[in-house]
């Protein structure tokens, strides 16, 4: 019991320092933050269809794109409000999810192809449809996101609103994965033949996994829209879906937690790197290498291994383990 | 001493590798593993939120959003080298008015949302007096929101798209020839002074190719003229038989090329190699030596729209800045170089008229007539643009040679 | 010109056949994919670069060296990289992003080296066109095509005909027998890491004088994975197959088929294939979880 309030405590003051960012932070500190506070809803998408079904996607791209394009057009063409382009966005990547999830037919290394080749046409897509995305060169004149009559332009206002939904995005996943959707997921990653023998329908909780996953996906692009108020294809290739999952496993594929803190640490980390040049990358990449081959739980993991080592958390954790009578 | 200490450090890791690496069991020589990446990390982390209020005060602060990785490395790698030689000069006779320049240039990675964040970091970090803009159109496009408000200004390189100048943004320059006046002069010279009838476009599908192939279509078909064929290829494409051959089946007089050094160098070569001898038209971007180097012997003959080139030059102003480059760097400047350079100039023409903050800086440079640049004499119109005389040239011997 | 394209069209595939089978080679042997393989190409294409057009090595000479290079390579890695975290145990997924970092390091610190212009090979393998009958053929199409037959040749003779072969191979199906017969499916897998390495370099070089060295020719690398999936994962011919026709598709594809969307009909084909026959085309291993 003391464990949860403790635990619930840290997360709300976690949410109340970011909250408080804009309050004592440049607006450049805040724009960086932004940036990574959307990467971090795309990655824990992601981790929904990588991290709990297991199921490893290199097209999670395409999704970010679906929605940030459905959001784009709405909002500039159709004079959408935000809110409502946000919330096209979802079903629109959803529906490119249930698309895809055709895919789960085949496992492992052949649905990652699958996904790969997914994002490389949906890609082409955004380059060839011009006269809907504006092509290569780009979708310019997103108006200024608004919540009704109230106004998100500035930066501040707007980080706000990125907090709120990865608040609600976090929380709601956190519940899915301990509820039951979150178990069968987790029994279907480590080991699919138990989980058929258990009666768990493989086919239609993947599907579902898929589809929520990119749901999520198209809300961050849905926000990166309004963030950027520009959108254009080289912003969601194969690269950018490598990167995503890049940050999910540096942070820790296991759970939500790894998703988020991989996509702020390295999406601030690489931005801070950029005076370096060509060395920035390098060492980048040899960061990764490192951070895989001595955190295998990802920063996540080296985070909880620090907690149960100290004091308060080494306590409850053997609480824990006592009442569980795993001690 | 100091070789002990280093190898102190790299100890730590090494053993960490071959020694224990159990899961879920920290040992001490993994801890410091991670602790001095972390520590690195975080020094890097931390040279960057530090502001660098190490410069003194008086310098002229030049912010440079440049691509130095990602898809047009080279031309941002070439623009720096033709400001920061420009910068050389005028800080080794003095300055402006006594300030120094001072240059940073910062990676955009050619990524728009990265550009934007460098873009604003540059103001509000940084406190740049002025950008010298290297990013891409689209990495523009999308960071011109940031100095819409209230400047800085930003004079561009390479942000040729023409939807660069028509945002209404006060504080917008760009001193090349915009994509539209490329695209026009050359279909000019092909359609209407060579009377060529038909054309087959090789379409580069990103921004630039598919701007300006559509710049040339229109425009050659106002002189009567068609496209036959139109095949568009992706940017890392490296086998253009197959639309080589379609092309030629369509019959054209002759092929468009919209595309980059890299690409087009292949298709000249791969089209010669098929025994297809159109005439090639081209733009820009062709005049780096890259295009002659990848094309081989295919690459003379083809003629081009160009904003600047350093073979054959006359203009006195512009040889003598070619030799000194040559001297200090080397190589000829290329098109990017170039034009950074006369940037830099025209900055400094502007400080040293008394311009300091962001409107009279816009201002002043909307009011410059006639500027002496070593692209050519530059005047800004009020949307920001400029009007430039467009050369073309031909590659004879591997060089480009000026014939109009 | 139908039939310079299908050769064209061969030649390419071969090309992704090679790295083709060093995803393969390695994937039997460890269960690992290593996206690192593309970067071999990066290096064989600038190392050979170097030695061709820098030093005035003649091609012939230099290719083996390349080869070597591409070994040394690809055994570095395996055993600082790869094999520590296979001994710890580390989940496949991790060893496959770190070997995803392995390209950055790898394709920009090349960068760093030779710079981020493209470079043209002075010398290549073979050139000019022979005329037969209707059809002009271009040779260095032939010469990089036969070159690659030849490697994957040697390749099957190797592993299926000598006694080091055998036991790479009996290492990959199965270490625990394996090493209990005396084989020691460390230095085996090694080996294999070595083979590979040798194979995306000699990619890498073949690819180079027909278009250009560059740090980023490692792309290639999405395409050749395809390929090896295509062919059915794990299974060596397959891995040959799968880049020969991806090769072809892709060439037919543009000439008969929008150009715009080349590659959406290649990755499209791809898709519905993978659906219609899940194990490649030949069949290949199952993916152990990940």
């Amino acid at each position: 019991m003391a464990e949860r309030i403790a635990s619930r405590t840290t997360m709300v003051v976690v949410i109340l320092i970011a909250a408080a960012l804009p309050l004592y932070a440049p607006t450049w500190v805040i724009t960086l933050f932004s940036r990574a506070l959307i990467f971090a809803s795309l990655v824990l998408g992601l981790q929904i269809i990588a991290g709990q079904a297991g199921q490893i996607s290199l097209g999670h791209a395409a999704f970010f794109g679906l929605g940030a394009y459905t959001a784009a057009i709405l909002s500039r063409d159709y004079g959408v409000p935000f809110p409502l382009a946000m919330l096209a966005a979802a079903a629109a990547a959803a529906a490119g999810g249930l698309v895809m999830s055709v895919a789960v037919r085949v496992r492992g290394v052949y649905f990652a192809i699958a996904t790969l080749a997914f994002g490389i046409v949906v890609n082409l897509l955004f380059v060839n449809l011009v006269d809907i995305t504006g092509g290569a060169r780009g979708f310019t004149g997103i108006p200024a996101a608004a919540l009704w009559s109230f106004s998100i332009e500035s930066q501040g206002r707007y980080y706000l609103l990125v907090l709120a939904v990865l608040v609600l995005q976090y929380a709601s996943l956190v519940r899915m994965a301990g509820g039951r959707f979150g178990r069968a997921l987790r029994c279907i990653r480590e080991n699919e033949l138990a989980a058929r023998s258990v009666g768990i329908d493989l086919v239609r909780y993947k599907i579902q996994a898929i589809v929520a996953g990119c749901a999520w996906a198209g809300v961050a692009g849905a926000l990166m829209t309004g963030f950027l108020r520009f959108a254009s294809p080289e912003m969601f290739t194969l690269l950018q879906s490598i990167d995503a999952v890049t940050m999910l496993v540096v942070g820790g594929i296991a759970s939500p937690l790894g998703a988020l803190v991989g996509a702020v640490v390295m999406s601030v980390v690489t931005s801070n790197m950029r005076s370096l040049g060509a060395l920035a990358t390098v060492v980048d990449g040899l960061l990764i290498v490192l951070a895989m081959m001595y955190l295998p739980g990802g920063l996540a993991g080296l985070a909880r291994q620090l907690w149960r080592r100290s004091s308060w958390g080494g306590r409850h954790d053997r609480e824990r383990q006592l009442g569980e009578g795993t001690a | 001493m100091k070789i002990r200490s280093n190898t102190a450090m790299a100890r730590p890791v090494k053993t960490a590798a071959s020694g224990a690496m159990e899961l879920g069991r920290l040992s001490a020589s993994k801890l410091a593993a991670f602790g001095a990446s972390a520590l690195a990390v975080a020094a890097i982390a931390a040279t960057a939120f530090a502001s660098p209020a190490l410069a003194q005060q008086k310098d002229i602060r030049i912010g440079m959003p440049a691509p130095l990785s990602g898809a047009l490395a080279n031309a941002g790698t070439t623009a720096r080298e033709g400001a920061q030689f420009a910068i050389d000069e005028i800080n080794a006779k003095g300055g402006v008015n006594g300030r120094k320049l001072n240059l940073i240039v910062v990676d955009d990675k050619t990524d728009p949302a990265e550009s934007t964040q460098v873009v604003r970091q540059f103001v509000e970090a940084d406190k740049v007096d002025v950008i010298l803009n290297a990013a891409s159109s689209t990495g523009t496009l999308a960071h011109m929101a940031v100095t819409r408000a209230a400047g800085p200004v930003e004079v561009s390189v390479l942000a040729t798209d023409p939807k660069v100048t028509q945002g209404d943004h006060p504080y917008m320059f760009v001193a090349a020839a915009n994509n539209t006046q490329l695209g026009e002069g050359i279909a000019d010279y092909a359609a209407r002074e060579k009377g060529i009838k038909k054309f087959g476009v090789m379409k580069l599908n990103e921004a630039y190719g598919q701007n300006i192939s559509k710049v040339f279509a229109d425009r050659v078909k106002t002189y009567g003229a068609s496209v036959t064929s139109e095949q568009a290829y992706a940017p890392d494409t490296k086998d253009f038989k197959p639309l080589l051959i379609a092309v030629a089946d369509s019959k054209p007089d002759a092929i468009f090329l919209s595309g980059f050094a890299n690409d087009s160098g292949l298709i000249v070569k791969q089209a010669r190699e098929l025994g297809i001898d159109l005439p090639f038209f081209g733009t820009n971007p062709l005049v780096v030596p890259q295009f002659a180097k990848i094309a081989g012997a295919a690459a003379d003959g083809v003629v081009v729209s160009t904003l600047y080139v350093s073979a054959g030059q006359t203009r006195p102003k512009t040889v003598a800045f070619i030799k000194a480059f040559n001297a200090k760097l080397g190589h000829d400047p290329d098109v990017y170089a170039a034009h950074a350079y006369d940037i830099v100039y025209l900055i400094a023409k502007v400080f040293g008229d008394g311009a300091g903050d962001a409107s009279s800086i816009a201002s002043q440079l909307r009011h410059q007539v006639n500027f002496d640049g070593v692209t050519g004499t530059i005047n800004f119109q009020e949307n920001g643009a400029v009007k430039k005389p467009i050369s073309i040239v031909e590659i004879k011997g591997g060089r480009p040679v000026l014939i109009r | 010109m139908l039939g310079a394209t299908l050769l064209g069209g061969l030649a390419i595939g071969s090309v992704y056949s090679l790295i083709a089978l060093g995803f393969t080679l390695i994937f039997r042997a460890t269960g690992l994919i290593n996206f690192a393989q593309g970067e071999m190409a990066t290096l064989g294409a600038l190392v050979g670069y170097s030695l061709v057009s820098d030093l005035g090595v003649p091609f012939a000479a230099a290719f083996p060296l390349v080869m070597l290079v591409g070994a040394v390579a690809s055994l570095s890695i395996d055993r600082l990289v790869l094999r520590p975290m296979r001994r710890a145990g580390v989940p496949e997924v991790n060893m496959v992003i770190a070997t995803v970092g392995l390209i950055l390091v790898i394709s920009h610190g090349a960068k760093l080296i030779w710079g981020a212009q493209a470079l043209s090979y002075t010398e290549g393998l073979a050139s000019g066109i022979v005329r037969v009958g209707h059809f002009v053929i271009s040779l260095q199409n032939v010469a990089i095509l036969a070159v690659g037959l030849v490697l994957m040749l040697a390749l099957h003779l190797f592993l299926h005909h000598t006694r080091t072969g055998r036991g790479l191979r009996a290492a990959a199906t199965d270490p625990l027998m394996a090493s209990l017969s005396g084989i020691d499916v460390n230095l085996m897998r090694s080996m294999t890491a070595a083979c590979a390495g040798a194979l995306g370099a000699a990619a890498g070089a073949l690819l180079a004088p027909m278009y250009y060295a560059s740090f980023d020719i490692g792309y290639i690398a999405f395409k050749a994975f395809c390929a090896a999936v295509l062919g059915g994962f794990g299974n060596i011919p397959g891995a040959m197959i799968g880049g020969l026709l991806i090769g072809e598709i892709e060439t037919l594809g543009s000439i008969y088929i929008s150009s715009e969307y080349k590659d959406a009909i290649v990755y499209g084909l791809l898709i519905v294939l993978l659906l219609a026959r899940p194990s490649g085309i030949l069949g290949g291993r199952a993916w152990r979880s990940a």
